[in-house]
């Protein structure tokens, strides 16, 4: 990569940030309500979803479609800079099995980038979106870097 | 005009509320990490993470909500509610539904294994507003996590709960 050898690459109003593909499922939802620590039924309990809340099953929690999205923000920013703020409003629920895109789209270039960014439904419904602005720092924080998410041979399709 | 709100709610604005420091760890980095898919050896491997200049294994970005949504959840489980949820900081209303609404978070510093993190919540806003389907009262939680000793500013959030 070239950030990693100290070259300047140039973040352009077009760019797209490194998408991925996730489908979440009942194991991925348990861990997350685990790590925090998130008892509320909703999100386990699929006769409670759907007997009392009226749901077609379980729903993958709002933080999680926040989580994602500060994953691809990270990734994208790390080779030269870091993320300074985002915003983000989730407006659809979704369901454990749905196949999702987190992606972006850079809508102001230099170094002080702005994104657009969402989580995406099959059909390109944003069921989570909002922005991201970052800054350049010089691309120092590369340097110690080592991620193999973009090198599995499936190209990062996972929970 | 009907109104979800009480007066006794109205008196919320500007209520807070400080949780314990939460002392972050290398464990529960390498599960935030796991469950979301992140490799990046920096969050799983001390060696890696010092090497790229960081004190201990560094969380990744979004590891704050660890904190935000498991503080107020560290209570007796008979104190939840039927739903297993709690009122964390909800004014009361006669509302059928809680939702989300916008989050915005400013990033100061990243959260490294070791630090204790000091969440504390404000109600800045209170804010009732008839939609089509009738009342919706919008509550504005302004939340800082700042790390224990020096008090920096690590993380500052505006979070938006709607109540329908």
């Amino acid at each position: 990569m070239s950030a990693s050898t100290g070259e300047t690459t140039a973040i352009s109003a077009g760019d797209e940030l490194p998408a991925f593909d996730v489908r979440p499922d009942p194991v991925q939802l348990f861990c997350y309500s685990a790590i925090t620590w998130n008892p509320h039924r909703i999100h386990y309990d699929a006769p409670y979803a759907r007997d009392v809340e009226g749901y077609d099953d379980v729903l993958v929690h709002g933080p999680l479609m926040g989580s994602w999205l500060m994953r691809l923000c990270e990734a994208w920013a790390r080779p030269w800079g870091r993320v300074t703020s985002m915003t983000y409003r989730t407006t659809t629920s979704v369901h454990p099995g749905t196949p999702l895109t987190v992606g972006g789209v850079v809508t102001r270039g230099g170094d002080a980038p702005e994104a657009e960014i969402w989580v995406a439904l099959p059909d390109g419904t944003r069921a989570t979106q909002g922005s991201v602005s970052a800054v350049r720092t010089g691309g120092a924080d590369a340097a110690g870097h080592t991620d193999v998410t973009d090198d599995r041979p499936d190209g990062g399709q996972q929970r | 005009m009907t109104s979800l709100l009480t007066d006794e709610a109205r008196g919320w604005l500007g209520a807070e509320q400080t949780f314990e420091p939460w002392l972050v760890t290398r464990m529960q980095i390498a599960q935030y990490a796991h469950t979301l898919g992140i490799t990046d050896r920096v969050h799983l491997d001390v060696e890696e993470a010092r090497r790229a200049g960081h004190r201990d294994v560094v969380a990744p970005l979004g590891f704050h909500l660890v904190i935000r949504h498991a503080a107020p959840n560290l209570i007796p489980i008979t104190e939840l509610a039927e739903d297993g949820g709690s009122d964390d900081m909800t004014p009361p209303s006669t509302a059928q539904r809680r939702m989300a609404g916008e989050t915005t978070t400013t990033f100061h510093e990243p959260i490294v294994a070791g630090d204790e993190i000091r969440l504390s919540k404000r109600i800045g806003s209170l804010e009732e507003k008839q939609g089509r389907s009738g009342p919706l009262v919008f509550v504005g939680y302004d939340l800082e996590y700042r790390r224990e000793g020096s008090g920096d500013l690590v993380i500052a959030e505006r979070y938006v709960r709607i109540l329908r």
